[in-house]
């Protein structure tokens, strides 16, 4: 919990930070605003780290199927950080690069899909082959 | 019991992965993409018992069905064969008592049957007169189809 | 007077016994045997006195389900009241009543489910007992396709529903109930769809089953049946045109096989119909029980609390009623089976 007041006051201190030095270095600004979402993000990782622990664990206990736990997490990850640079790049004032941003994150987790289609393919397949 | 056990963990592991994960990635632009890849992960989960049954493919079970079919016929026939010796042969055994007894002569009579169950010989126990012999030799010969050469006489 | 005595004699010829070979079916189960009738030659009385015993020994699973009912109906007055709060959100309320529900009823539900899965394997084991004895007698009465023909489509046609309901129906409550209570936690209107398609599936398949085999069977009993019956009659024909005493004796022999025989496949065949309703009726009557409190605390809890809890109890009397229809399909497989075995070559 500690970490969790940590970072809100980081934030907190940078936004203050951001709006003084924006009136002058906007350049700057953003750079600031930057650094403290990875700073912030890289903190939710680590306070994420035993729910994401407990994933694992519940996969290997309950036998789940391995190629669809791993990409399903991926595909989280790169959600996010496609969702988190995107609005640093509306912030920056460019926000066609923050929409397309979105928009390859979106094709990245279309294409870790891929391999559970394909499983969902080859029961249909086995299903049907016993008709 | 045990396989369904295992299979409402696994749907209930792959319902609070499932739940984790779109709560993470609630409210983001790519959250809908997460949402259907968390449908397909939990259909892949509940459609798995369902994958492979080679036990559901009874075709595969039909030869060894008809075997055991066939086996129970040939039991069930056999069966009705030995009844169907035993009233032949208690038949004929009671037909040649009571021609006995209709000349005043007690005789206990044994029949052995033959092919397609027609009796083949017999063996008569009993104090028999001569004349009583002759002429009930004579009856099994014509009536039971017994020649003279395979009635055995004790006593 | 000896000439009055010979065919008197000869009459008496005919009622030697003839049965060697036993032609008996295997010994009910310990969980049906305090069921069976004490006399089972007459059907109709015998299948009475097994209702009755089973009716008279409700009283307690009776007496279970009326307390959960009790507390379902004081659940929904309580939820019922919570709604009437305007400060408490909608959601909250149906999440609570759809745990208050799941609480008092899943322990019931997966006790009942078990039982219905237990009944069925033993269905299935004294089926693969009796129905060998009843194929091998209606063989020895001359009917070897028919038996051939029955044995085969009733052994398939058991391995088929047995596997389905181990593997593919026993999950799919499991399912059901879930995706129930989720639906009136939720309030998702796709979830409840999806029940109805489960319950959709469910009933078809059962009755896609049942109706496949009962005409399998009809058809298969006649076709077969004529073959056999016209097979039987020209072996009677034959044996007859032999030596007078010698063919007499032989055309009787048969006439004795075939009522030993069937007299003795009658015995079985009642035997074993008793036995698959005195395993039946007592975990039939018991979930049966269940099914219809539930159905009636559903329709008092719909008057207290029109948009709530009610719903959910009625997920939970549907399955109920998904689990006494597996098990009655299983136990009509077995009885439609024994019928036609016992119908023969007519």
């Amino acid at each position: 919990m500690s970490e969790f007041w940590k970072i809100t006051s980081v934030i907190l201190l940078s936004v203050i930070l951001c709006l003084t030095v924006g009136k002058t270095e906007k350049d700057i600004a953003t750079i600031l605003g930057m650094v403290v979402c990875c700073v912030a993000a890289g903190a939710a990782v680590k306070i994420l780290e035993p729910v994401l622990d407990f994933l694992w664990e519940l996969q290997q206990l309950c036998d789940l199927p391995e190629g669809v736990i791993g990409p399903l997490l991926k595909a989280v990850g790169v959600a996010l950080v496609a969702e988190i640079s995107a609005a640093v790049c509306a912030d920056a004032g460019n926000a066609s690069l923050g929409k397309t941003l979105q928009m390859l994150g979106g094709a990245v987790v279309l294409s870790l899909s891929v391999p559970m289609l394909r499983s969902l393919m080859t029961i249909i397949k086995e299903l049907i082959s016993g008709l | 019991m045990d396989g369904l056990r295992e299979y409402v963990i696994r749907v209930v592991a792959a319902a609070l992965i499932s739940g984790v994960v779109i709560r993470l990635t609630e409210g983001i632009g790519s959250g809908e993409i997460i949402r259907m890849l968390c449908g397909l992960f939990m259909t892949l989960i509940l459609l798995q018992p369902i994958i492979g049954r080679r036990e559901l493919q009874w075709e595969f079970m039909l030869p060894q069905i008809r075997r055991q079919a066939e086996e129970n016929v040939l039991e069930g026939v056999a069966a009705a064969e030995k009844i169907r010796q035993e009233f032949i042969m208690r038949q004929a055994e009671t037909y040649i008592s009571n021609r006995a007894a209709e000349m005043d002569t007690e005789i206990q009579a044994e029949i052995m049957l033959g092919e397609d169950n027609l009796p083949e010989s017999v063996v008569l126990t009993g104090a028999v007169s001569p004349l009583n012999k002759s002429r009930l030799t004579q009856i099994i010969a014509s009536e039971l189809g017994i020649p003279r050469e395979r009635q055995e006489w004790i006593g | 007077m000896i000439r009055l005595l010979i065919p008197f004699l000869l009459v008496l010829c005919l009622c030697v016994p003839a049965s060697a070979a036993e032609f008996t079916a295997p010994e009910v189960p310990d969980s049906g045997q305090s069921l069976m009738p004490a006399d089972f030659r007459d059907f109709g009385a015998g299948a009475a006195a097994l209702l009755k015993k089973a009716c008279s020994r409700i009283r307690p699973d009776l007496a279970e389900a009326v307390k959960l009912s009790t507390g379902l109906i004081a659940s929904a007055v309580l939820i019922g009241l919570l709604r009437t709060f305007s400060g408490i959100s909608r959601a909250m309320v149906n999440l609570s009543g759809a745990v208050i529900v799941s609480v008092l009823l899943l322990t019931s539900a997966n006790s009942m489910l078990r039982l219905g899965c237990d009944t069925v394997e033993e269905l299935s084991s004294y089926g693969q007992l009796l129905v060998p004895v009843m194929a091998a007698a209606l063989a020895a009465q001359g009917g070897v396709t028919s038996s051939t023909a029955l044995y085969v489509g009733t052994t398939v046609f058991d391995t088929i529903l047995g596997s389905l309901i181990a593997r593919l129906f026993t999950p799919m409550v499991f399912l059901f109930l879930a995706l129930g209570i989720g639906a009136y936690a939720l309030g998702d209107e796709t979830l409840k769809k999806l029940l109805d398609m489960i319950k959709g599936i469910l009933s078809w398949s059962l009755k896609t089953i049942l109706i496949a085999y009962t005409a399998y069977m009809s058809i298969t009993g006649v076709v077969s049946g004529t073959t056999d019956a016209a097979a039987v009659k020209a072996a009677k024909v034959t044996i007859s045109t032999f030596v007078p005493v010698v063919g007499g004796i032989l055309s009787d022999a048969s006439e004795a096989v075939l009522v030993s025989v069937g007299t003795m496949k009658n015995a079985a065949g009642i035997y074993g119909i008793l036995a698959a309703l005195a395993i039946l009726l007592d975990p039939f009557i018991r979930i049966g029980a269940h099914y219809l409190v539930l159905k009636g605390t559903g329709a008092v809890c719909g008057v207290l609390d029109p948009k709530g809890i009610s719903g959910l109890i009625d997920v939970f009397s549907s399955a109920m009623g998904l689990i006494l229809a597996m098990t009655g399909s299983c136990c009509l497989l077995l009885l439609i089976s024994t019928v036609c075995f016992l119908r023969g070559m007519t």
